[in-house]
């Protein structure tokens, strides 16, 4: 369907009014600090949310991420520092007081109440007139989709349907940030790549600030304006899906977002602030990336994501040679693990082309594994 | 496979023949002496009459059997209101703790009812324990008299009853999810309406339960009328169990007693539309 001009017009206006706003900060983590009975879950934090994005706290279990949306909810306090909403304090505010809302991972529906009665609970907790209640809750069920189930209770509705009434009971009180503790982690991959999409469309259709926690990371690329990475409670790296896995700022971030092949380095040459000359796997090669912090003779790694290697022919004059060990057919790509003469396993993965002759290799053929230039990520020796 | 089959007819016959021969069979002859004649010779004769039935209306009984409900009431309630909290208080303790709390609430099950319900009638004598106490620090200068009266019956139940309160409050609480009560405030609901509109709401089939188990007792149990009620307060099972004993009026006592049988099953009934009511989808917004 395309959109007659003028719409295009004011969207894009309305796109950059958005994006003014977008400055606006609208929590602010300040040193915060949260402890369970001695174990530290969150050693000192620092984070800002802005207003109207859509932000992934991405981290394995443990790592505080749940945490930080508790203390954004008020279900706990912190040991030390401060939650700023829209500029206020509200650290010491309890839950029923702060105008944030959450969807929980077990949904957590009042299971003796109607679908309606669930969505309404917000709003008669203001003491809305009856007449508003009934219109806001019928708004919002139609936008999740549930106007023929207002009259179910929820031990009668899918898993998925469920989900949709933790979503609207959460949203319709208007809050001006959503919280969403993994939300999606109960369902299954379909659906959870259905409502991926829906929870996306929601956030633009209202507008507010979407904190979103899973331990996922294709479901925090897929979904997000900028993914907060976190690791042991520290934040490891704060950007765009494109920054956090396209330029790592670390080893962790490199590892959990995706699959990565690393390979140590030694610098040989600065050339210019952009190339050097390093030796990898014992072959010397001019690589591209952020060195300004390199000296010559130091250790570092350079990380390759699988789609970025290319391999050759065995007879090619470039790459590093190895032998195919593995072979995994993913629908839409192939897998190739490779085996290097100094018997380093590297991935590979490659997209069908039927028409390429060089593309289907043999297990145990002998190649050459070369990558896309310029494509590689340079990473100081964080062991060092 | 050829075993299974005798097997399972054994332990049928074993079961059927418990229940008929020691629940049904007694609880028939009961229903059919509530409809015969006092003799004072051999218990009953064998003529048919509802003169007993009739007696039940007598204003007499009526006005000790309304006393006894009312006694069993009041337990209830105390029971409840001791009860609640402490069962809430109880399921969100660490489970480290909870074991031993619980096993406190079961141990005086180890005892039986009697010799404790005895006990406390040594402690509220006239010159029990309480009294001596309180005369030894000078509080008083004459003997309370605690034994013999209705709160002395009450305390009693109480007593005796509180644990069956507990339990199965305790069960209920133990399945509130407490994630529900965070939403709940996170909807923006104060401590009140939390409790008005989640907690009482999905704890009633618990409230119910506990009170049935309560309150059922408190109308039968005779002996604690009997040792710390004096003549006065009688519950309903002491005047069935005065009928049968000291009257030899098996007709009457027998009818008291379906009454009161009839009267629990009602309340059984109660409490498993409730719970349906609770369960079952829809019915909550018919009903409204």
């Amino acid at each position: 369907m395309t959109k007659p001009p003028a719409y295009r017009k004011i969207r894009v206006l309305v796109t950059a009014a958005l994006m003014l706003q977008d400055k606006q900060k609208i929590i602010e983590l300040k040193g915060v600090r949260k402890s369970f009975g001695g174990r530290m879950v969150l050693p000192t934090l620092d984070l800002d949310i802005f207003h109207g994005e859509f932000v992934t706290l991405l981290g394995p279990s443990g790592c505080g991420k749940t945490t930080i949306l508790r203390l954004i909810g008020g279900f706990e306090q912190p040991d030390a520092g401060q939650v700023l909403l829209g500029g206020e304090d509200i650290t010491r505010l309890d839950p029923n007081q702060r105008p944030v809302n959450t969807v929980f991972q077990s949904y957590a529906l009042f299971p003796h109440m109607s679908v309606f009665d669930n969505v309404a609970y917000g709003l008669r907790a203001e003491k809305r007139p009856r007449a508003e209640i009934e219109e806001r809750v019928a708004r919002v069920l139609a936008m999740v989709q549930l106007e023929d189930l207002a009259r179910r209770k929820p031990d009668q509705l899918s898993g998925g349907q469920q989900q949709r009434v933790a979503i609207a009971r959460a949203v319709v009180k208007g809050p001006r940030v959503l919280l969403l503790d993994e939300p999606l982690s109960a369902l299954d991959y379909k659906l959870r790549k259905q409502m991926q999409n829906e929870l996306k469309r929601l956030q633009r259709e209202l507008g507010i600030t979407f904190v979103f926690v899973t331990h996922d990371q294709e479901e925090a690329l897929s979904m997000s304006d900028r993914v907060v990475v976190l690791q042991e409670g520290r934040v490891e790296q704060v950007g765009t899906p494109r920054d956090v896995y396209e330029s790592p700022r670390n080893l962790f971030v490199a590892r959990f977002v995706g699959e990565i092949n690393v390979f140590d380095v030694e610098v040989c040459e600065l050339r210019d602030d952009r190339h050097l000359i390093g030796e990898v796997e014992g072959q010397r090669f001019e690589l591209h990336g952020e060195i300004s912090a390199f000296a010559s003779g130091q250790r570092i790694h350079m990380l390759l994501r699988p789609e970025d290697m290319r391999l050759l022919p065995e007879d090619s004059e470039r790459g590093l040679p190895g032998q195919v060990i593995e072979r995994n057919y993913k629908g839409m790509t192939l897998e190739t693990l490779i085996r290097l003469d100094s018997g380093k396993e590297l991935l590979a993965s490659e997209f069908f082309d039927e028409s390429d002759p060089d593309f289907d290799y043999r297990l145990g053929e002998r190649v050459q594994v070369s990558w896309v230039p310029s494509w590689e990520v340079l990473l100081a020796d964080e062991t060092a | 496979m050829k075993l299974r089959k005798p097997f399972k007819t054994v332990v049928l016959v074993l079961i059927w023949g418990w229940i008929l021969l020691f629940v049904l069979a007694p609880n028939l002859l009961v229903v059919m002496t509530s409809f015969l004649t006092r003799d004072d010779a051999h218990f009953i004769r064998w003529q048919a009459t509802l003169e007993n039935y009739l007696r039940l209306f007598d204003p007499d009984y009526l006005a000790v059997f309304g006393h006894s409900f009312y006694m069993a009431l009041v337990t209830t309630l105390l029971c409840l209101l001791v009860g609640y909290p402490f069962a809430y208080l109880l399921s969100r303790l660490r489970a480290g703790v909870k074991p031993y709390l619980l096993f406190l609430v079961i141990v005086p099950f180890w005892t039986n009812s009697l010799v404790r319900t005895y006990a406390m009638k040594l402690l509220i004598a006239t010159n029990g324990l309480v009294n001596q106490t309180l005369l030894g620090l000078g509080w008083i200068d004459t003997p309370l008299r605690l034994l013999y009266t209705e709160t002395a019956v009450i305390v009693g139940l109480f007593y005796v009853l509180l644990p069956f309160m507990i339990l199965p409050l305790y069960a209920i609480f133990e399945q509130l999810r407490p994630e529900l009560l965070e939403a709940s405030g996170d909807l923006g609901a104060g401590t009140w309406q939390t409790f008005r509109r989640v907690v009482l709401p999905l704890t009633m089939p618990g409230i119910i339960a506990g009170c049935l188990l309560v309150l059922l007792p408190a109308v039968g149990m005779f002996y604690v009328g009997d040792v710390l009620g004096g003549a006065k307060n009688l519950l309903i099972g002491n005047v069935i169990k005065n009928q049968f004993l000291d009257a030899r009026d098996w007709p009457f006592g027998a009818a008291i007693s379906l009454l009161l049988t009839l009267a629990m099953a009602m309340l059984l009934y109660a409490y498993y539309l409730s719970v349906r009511l609770i369960r079952r989808p829809h019915a909550h917004a018919e009903l409204a």
